[in-house]
């Protein structure tokens, strides 16, 4: 199941089999989604999509993590809890016959050009799912939802005083 | 060319010109260019100026600049790539000014 980013914004993506309104040329009589044959169709489901768009995300080095704050606390208690964190977390997509559009919470190390980390994961997770799945992919929204500094930590620090 | 290879192309390009010591990634912020598994330090293929930032042995700066420059220039017309690129020198490695 594709677990939505938690902080509610942009959720209930829910699987449609239209695709996602873009302003684009109708398609000609003869194209074909490559998952389309003669022989019956091949539809792909929203985990699928969302599980190759989360790893391709974490090949990008400049990716330290992914999902907004609440989503990634529910990581670290799950992998306390001894499960990993999955691979789906901050990551929401649009499924249609032909088309994905994919939305992504992530968190990049500090001192790194934001620029430079958010392009390479836009064209990675679009190469992938495109390869991969045969989708096209008109769309890779990245949010970045935090930098991590090194030597920061989310937990309370020890207080100072008894 | 996907990016990886372009870096790749870049660097291995401009370190082999005459004078130019090594690509430099450290500054307030990273140039590097990252893609799936890496990263290459010193250059940068995002957006709409590409540049690759190197460290001069041999003064002065200009002419291996522009020789950084047109091996710089090669990869990106043989990767068929017309953004313009940019040579930014980052820092010398001499040990005395002549």
């Amino acid at each position: 199941m594709a677990e939505n980013s938690g902080n509610g914004d942009t959720n209930n993506k829910a699987a449609s089999n239209q695709p996602k309104n873009t302003p684009k040329r109708n398609p000609g009589p003869t194209s074909r989604s490559k998952l389309t044959s003669e022989h019956g169709s091949t539809s792909i489901a929203d985990t699928v999509v969302s599980k190759i768009a989360g790893l391709a995300a974490r090949e990008i080095p400049g990716v330290q993590s992914m999902g907004s704050g609440m989503a990634r606390r529910m990581g670290q208690l799950r992998s306390l809890a001894g499960g990993a964190e999955t691979l789906a977390q901050g990551v929401s997509v649009e499924v249609g016959e032909r088309e994905a559009a994919v939305d992504l919470d992530i968190v990049t190390w500090y001192g790194q050009s934001i620029v430079e980390v958010t392009e390479a994961v836009r064209s990675n997770v679009m190469d992938r799912i495109e390869t991969m799945t045969g989708l096209k992919v008109v769309e890779v929204n990245i949010n970045v939802d935090d930098v991590f500094v090194e030597g920061d930590n989310d937990d309370e620090s020890e207080s100072r005083v008894q | 060319m996907d990016r990886g290879r372009l870096a790749h192309a870049l660097r291995e390009a401009v370190t082999r010109v005459d004078g130019v010591s090594r690509l430099v990634g450290d500054g307030p912020v990273e140039v590097a260019a990252q893609y799936p598994g890496g990263k290459v330090e010193g250059v940068s293929v995002s957006g709409d100026e590409p540049q690759v930032h190197i460290a001069v042995s041999t003064l002065p700066v200009e002419p291996v600049a522009a020789r950084a420059l047109s091996a710089a220039r090669g990869v990106m017309t043989a990767a068929g790539d017309d953004r313009p690129v940019q040579i930014v020198v980052a820092d010398i490695d001499v040990e005395r000014l002549e």
